[in-house]
Parts: structure tokens; sequence; C-alpha cells
């Protein structure tokens, strides 16, 4: 007798070989099975399930009575509130996206001119901008980024610091002041190398605008090439924020690095107050 | 009117459920002993054989935990558990395709297959893994434990109507498949 569809189905189904994992693999997952229910229930104290049951509709009451007053409560944060806002510096259009998901509040930055704030908040959010080489890591910020023809241009902090995660600058943390800006390509003209005439001054810097200062220092592709990372000149501050950099980076064994920012200290404050160390420093 | 087997262990299954409700551990391995082969033979076609030992593990354990809620209202104490079962896969693969999303948000790589390879080795598991997990999980469920489609639903939480329409396309598919039509 000719068999229908679904039965030639079933048919085929009866044909599967054995799959239990054989009589061992039963057995032993028997006894783990028994241990993990046992020493779950040894861990409780000893309460029958009818006063287990009592206890949890007691508590599933309490929670119910919280949340309750929770959504009520005038400082309850709507529950996918964002910690970023993002606008155009010049007022161009920009392209980027939002996306919010177990806490981490993830902005992918497209192309423009983009100014990134991002308020204080807890330990369990987190901000993660997406650039389009890699990623900038928000330490408590505002920042501008500058993004054009699918390459980072430069990333430059207002307040706060960042942590840049791409091409040459990864893991380089940029502070209020600092500026990151991309090297030039193969085919570019090369950049001026005449240092700075001592005389040149830089307006002192306000808390919002960072100053670009021009630098003897020449770029160099590939990826060796250090971020230029710009420090504001003739600041008492900054003085002290790069030598207590230069510290600290001794202090962590980074014996490098330190020598590059004691040059740098060198170079933008010939009359600082720590150079003598800095020189020494700097060989 | 005479008791079929299935009546009389369904009445040792709920007596037992009772007893691990009641804290008696050992009640467990009369669930167990009746019900775990089946249950490790239907996590492996659907999912492969390299986690049903956890799967079913968890299946008891969350089976313990709930013993007090079943009743026996439910058809049967093999369908409840086979609905633990379909849940705790489902659960898993949610978790599974999570976790892989994150990976690629976090840094780009080549997405990972979502399902894991079977490592089939006859033509009908191979035409078996080719069906889509929910079009497998009822086509065993209905072909190879002989629930019916009502029993399916309620494990699955679906409408029957989608159970019916799953197990059509899955019938058809395994078929097709394994002649080699188009």
């Amino acid at each position: 007798m000719k068999r229908s569809p679904d039965e030639s189905a079933r048919d085929l189904l009866e044909g599967l070989p054995p799959a239990d994992g054989g009589d061992v693999a039963v057995r032993r997952l028997r006894q783990r099975v028994l241990d993990s229910i046992s020493a779950a229930r040894e861990k409780q104290p000893n309460r029958s399930p009818r006063m287990v049951r009592r206890l949890a509709l007691g508590a599933t009451f309490f929670v119910a009575s919280a949340a309750i007053v929770l959504l009520w409560s005038p400082w309850r944060q709507p529950p996918t509130a964002v910690l970023a806002s993002v606008q155009s510096i010049d007022g161009a259009p920009i392209l980027w996206a939002r996306n919010v998901e177990n806490g981490i509040e993830w902005l992918t930055l497209r192309d423009g001119a983009f100014r990134v704030r991002i308020r204080p908040h807890g330990a369990d959010r987190r901000v993660v901008v997406h650039v389009p080489e890699g990623r900038v890591d928000d330490l408590g910020t505002i920042f501008d980024v500058r993004i054009q023809g699918g390459k980072t241009i430069s990333v430059s902090v207002l307040d706060g610091h960042v942590q840049l995660w791409f091409g040459g600058a990864r893991g380089v943390i940029l502070g209020a002041g600092e500026i990151w800006e991309a090297p030039p390509s193969p085919n570019s003209v090369p950049r001026p190398t005449t240092p700075i005439a001592p005389a040149t001054k830089v307006e002192p810097q306000s808390a919002v605008t960072p100053q670009k200062v021009t630098s003897s220092e020449k770029v160099r592709g590939g990826s060796s090439h250090r971020p230029a990372v710009r420090k504001p000149a003739n600041d008492d501050r900054s003085e002290d924020a790069a030598y207590l950099k230069v510290v600290d980076l001794l202090r962590s064994g980074q014996r490098d690095k330190a020598r590059t920012v004691a040059r740098d200290y060198v170079r933008h404050f010939p009359a600082g107050f720590r150079r003598t160390e800095m020189e020494a420093i700097a060989k | 009117m005479a008791r079929t087997a299935d009546g009389a262990r369904d009445d040792a299954d709920t007596t037992a459920l009772r007893h691990v409700a009641d804290g008696d551990v050992n009640a467990l391995g009369e669930v167990y002993d009746r019900h775990a082969r089946s249950l490790l033979t239907f996590v492996a076609r659907v999912s492969g054989p390299i986690d049903a030992e956890d799967v079913v593990h968890t299946v008891f354990v969350r089976a313990a935990r709930l013993a007090g809620s079943y009743d026996g209202r439910a058809s049967s104490a093999r369908s409840w558990l086979f609905g633990i079962t379909a849940k705790v896969l489902q659960e898993r693969r949610r978790s599974f395709v999570r976790g892989v999303r994150a990976l690629l948000r976090l840094d780009s790589m080549a997405a990972p297959a979502v399902i894991p390879a079977m490592g089939s080795r006859t033509d009908i598991e191979r035409s078996l893994a080719a069906l889509t997990e929910a079009k497998r999980v009822v086509i065993l469920l209905a072909d190879l434990e002989g629930f019916t489609c009502d029993e399916i639903a309620q494990m699955l939480g679906i409408p029957v109507g989608t159970v019916w329409t799953r197990l059509h396309h899955a019938r058809r598919e395994l078929r097709n498949f394994y002649e080699g039509a188009p």
C-alpha cells in the first residue's frame, strides 16, 4: 500500500540511529543530576516546600510593591536614558547612529564634525564611540571628533579624558586640551619643520576651545607613527600637568613614553620651571 | 476501565514529583529513569550531542525546583518535561545569538554559524540538520516522541496552527532533502 507523504517522513525518522549517549553516559548523568539537586538543597535552610512557597509569595509581593513605588518616583530615569549628546560643531550635517543595549551605549560616527558630551554615570553604564578605524572610549568627557571621507581626521578633548583605540593611537589617553590628528597620507605635501619661534605666543586656553600649537616634530607615517598629541603652551597648569605626566610614566615603568613627553615639555616650555630635570629625562 | 501502561506511568510520575516537591531527591531518580533517555535523544537530535548532557542536566534540576507546581493536570509528566526541555533549548539558543551579536559589535570578525555543527553521520541525520531548529523540534516531538499537536503547542507556548504549519513544512523538507528533490 502506498504510504502518504507524512507517513514517509515518519518512516525516515524512525531510521535515525540511537543518540542517548549509551548506558554509561545515562547513569553518569543520573548521579550528576541527583548530586546537583542535593547540593542545592543543602545550601537552603531546612524549610518545607510550603513555607518556601509562602516566602516566595511574600518576596514577590514586596518586590512588586517596591517596583510600583519606584515607577512613580520623581527621580526615576526613563529606562532608555541616554548618556551622550551628539551635535554638529559647525552646523553642517553629520552622519551617526546610536544603540543602547545591556547598559552600554554605542555611538557610531560616520561623517562630519561632532561634539560629543557624555554626562556623569555609574559603573553600570558605559559609552563606546565607534569611528571608522576603531573606537574612542569615554572616561568622562566632552570631546570633538572630525571624520572626513571615511577617515578620522582629529580627536580633541575639551573636558575629561578619552582613550583611543585605532591605528597608531591604540591606547593613547587624551586629556583636556589635547588633540590627536591623523598623519598625512604618503602622497601629501610634507609639513614644515621649522621650530616655533620663542616669541610665538598662544592665547591662554579656555575650558572649551583647545589651541593647536605647531610642532617642529616630523610626522611619520605607517603603524609606527606616534600620535600628534599637542599641549597648550605658556600655561602654568599645563606645565605642571606635563611634568606630572612624566612622573606618572616613570613610576609605571614606561621610560620611553616618559622620554617623549619630557622632550615635548622641553620644546613647549623653554623657560619651564623643571626644564633641567626634563632635559635629563629626555636624553 | 483497564488502565493503560501510560496511565499507570503518569500516576507514578505524579506521585514521584509530589515527593520531589516535599524534598525527596531520590524520587527524582525514578522520574529520571523513565524519561532521561528520550530527553537525551531528543536534545542530541535538536542541537547536537555535545551539549545534550548539560541541557538534560539543566532540565532535571529545573524540574526539581518546579516540581511543586506540577499538579498532574498537564497531559502528562512526560510532556511537562519535554516542555521544560524546549524552553531550555530556546534560552540557550537566544543566549548564544546575543553573545555572537555582542562580539560582532565589539570588534569585526567573521560571524560564526549560529547553530553549531551537529557532526551528522547518516543521510537522515543530515536531512534533519538541514531543518531550522524550530521545525526540527516540532517534527521530533510529533513523529518520534508521539506528542499531539495540541500537546506540542502547549509545551512550546505557540498556537496549534503554527505547530501544524511547521510540521507540514518540516516533513516536506525532510522528504525532499532525503530524496534529492529540489
